[in-house]
């Protein structure tokens, strides 16, 4: 079986978008579909990880008055704002014969995007665990997770996104703070539209991530649609969970949702 | 009344807030809050620390946090940030305790 590739997006519901990304890969963990590259993007929204607190992260005026939505994902790891110069990538694959799958979706599979940047000419190192940097300039945000029966990992590939936007509306604790701990590292974001002196396309995009991925898994890709199961299981996850402000605003584990394990689990049958 | 403490701890990658509120007349936490951009597997973990720190004697909580960390995997932070990040918070709780304490 090679490798499957959705387009399926939603950039106009990020709250759907984000359903989806949790649909997909639990449809990949009941073994119902294929290893899976998604790739995908928001025209207004930030994301923020599976252990953040909005009011903490986000400037929630600045998000108002812009009319972005804050959408949850499953993942941990920081805030992201994503604009349509932001193209989304998300690997869901099996977890058979993986013994140690953290670190093989940190140290393997995110490999994908440094292969299919590397295509659109930009030479980008692995730092600092998971960032994605070219040329001292942090271009990609990437978070793993080892769950629903599948090992996981999706990331952000900065293109042309408004840094002035994304600076308005994330608030930037790190420098404010008093340090004790360790000094952490810390990347400037940058888009690649500017290390490479152009704009690259979106299809020249989706084409070298499509790629970067073949390359590493060493298997043919082939372009699908959403299976029956993987848009119900949105459904779901979109009414009873992604779009709800207590799992968007709060911060609340998955268990707080049970009344979509319940119904997911007529739909997600292997 | 409670006395809350909070704090922030910079790891190598991400950040660490704990928030705690502490019973002075019996020195249990009532209630902690561990929220930030850190990487820990299984991600769940951090709301059985949450829990297992409520009710805890505030001179236990250490080990609660070594015990509950004991077998998950961190990427970019250690053990001893999330220690340190609890020890603090309540550190800062343990002043406001004394102010309310007769």
């Amino acid at each position: 079986m090679g490798l499957r590739v959705l387009l399926h997006e939603t950039p106009l519901d990020p709250f759907m978008n984000l359903a989806f990304e949790e649909a997909f890969v639990r449809a990949r963990g009941m073994e119902l579909v294929p290893d899976t590259l998604r790739i995908w993007r928001n025209a207004n929204a930030v994301v923020i990880g599976y252990f953040q607190k909005a009011e903490e992260e986000v400037d929630l005026e600045a998000v108002e008055k812009l009319g972005a939505k804050v959408v949850r994902r499953f993942t941990g790891g920081g805030a992201v704002y994503h604009d349509l110069g932001n193209i989304n990538y998300a690997l869901a694959v099996s977890l058979k014969g993986l013994e140690k799958p953290i670190d093989y979706a940190y140290t393997h599979l995110i490999r994908g995007l440094l292969n299919a940047l590397n295509l659109v000419g930009l030479e980008a190192t692995l730092e600092n665990v998971n960032d994605v940097v070219v040329r001292g300039r942090k271009v990609s945000g990437t978070a793993a997770s080892i769950r629903w029966g599948a090992c996981f990992i999706h990331g952000t590939l900065l293109v042309n996104t408004n840094l002035e936007t994304l600076s308005r509306v994330l608030k930037p604790p790190r420098e404010k703070l008093r340090s004790k701990g360790v000094t952490d590292v810390k990347y400037r974001v940058a888009n690649i539209f500017e290390l490479l002196g152009f704009q690259p396309s979106y299809s020249e995009i989706v084409e070298s991530l499509v790629k970067g991925f073949e390359e590493l898994l060493g298997v043919e890709a082939f372009l699908d649609l959403p299976s029956r199961e993987e848009i119900k299981a949105s459904e779901v996850l979109y009414k009873s969970k992604y779009s709800r402000r207590e799992w968007n605003l709060e911060r609340l584990p998955h268990s707080s949702f049970q009344e979509v394990e319940d119904e997911l689990k007529a739909i997600l049958r292997p | 009344m409670l006395a809350t403490g909070e704090s922030l701890r910079k790891a190598r990658k991400g950040v660490i807030r704990v928030k705690v509120s502490v019973d002075p007349r019996t020195g249990r936490i009532v209630e902690a809050n561990i929220t930030g951009d850190f990487f820990i597997y299984p991600e769940d973990t951090v709301w059985i620390l949450e829990d297992s720190l409520k009710g805890s004697p505030v001179g236990e909580a250490k080990n609660v946090v070594l015990k509950v960390l004991e077998n998950v995997e961190l990427k970019g932070s250690t053990t001893d940030d999330f220690v340190e990040a609890v020890l603090e918070a309540l550190s800062r709780a343990g002043v406001a305790c004394e102010t309310l304490l007769p």
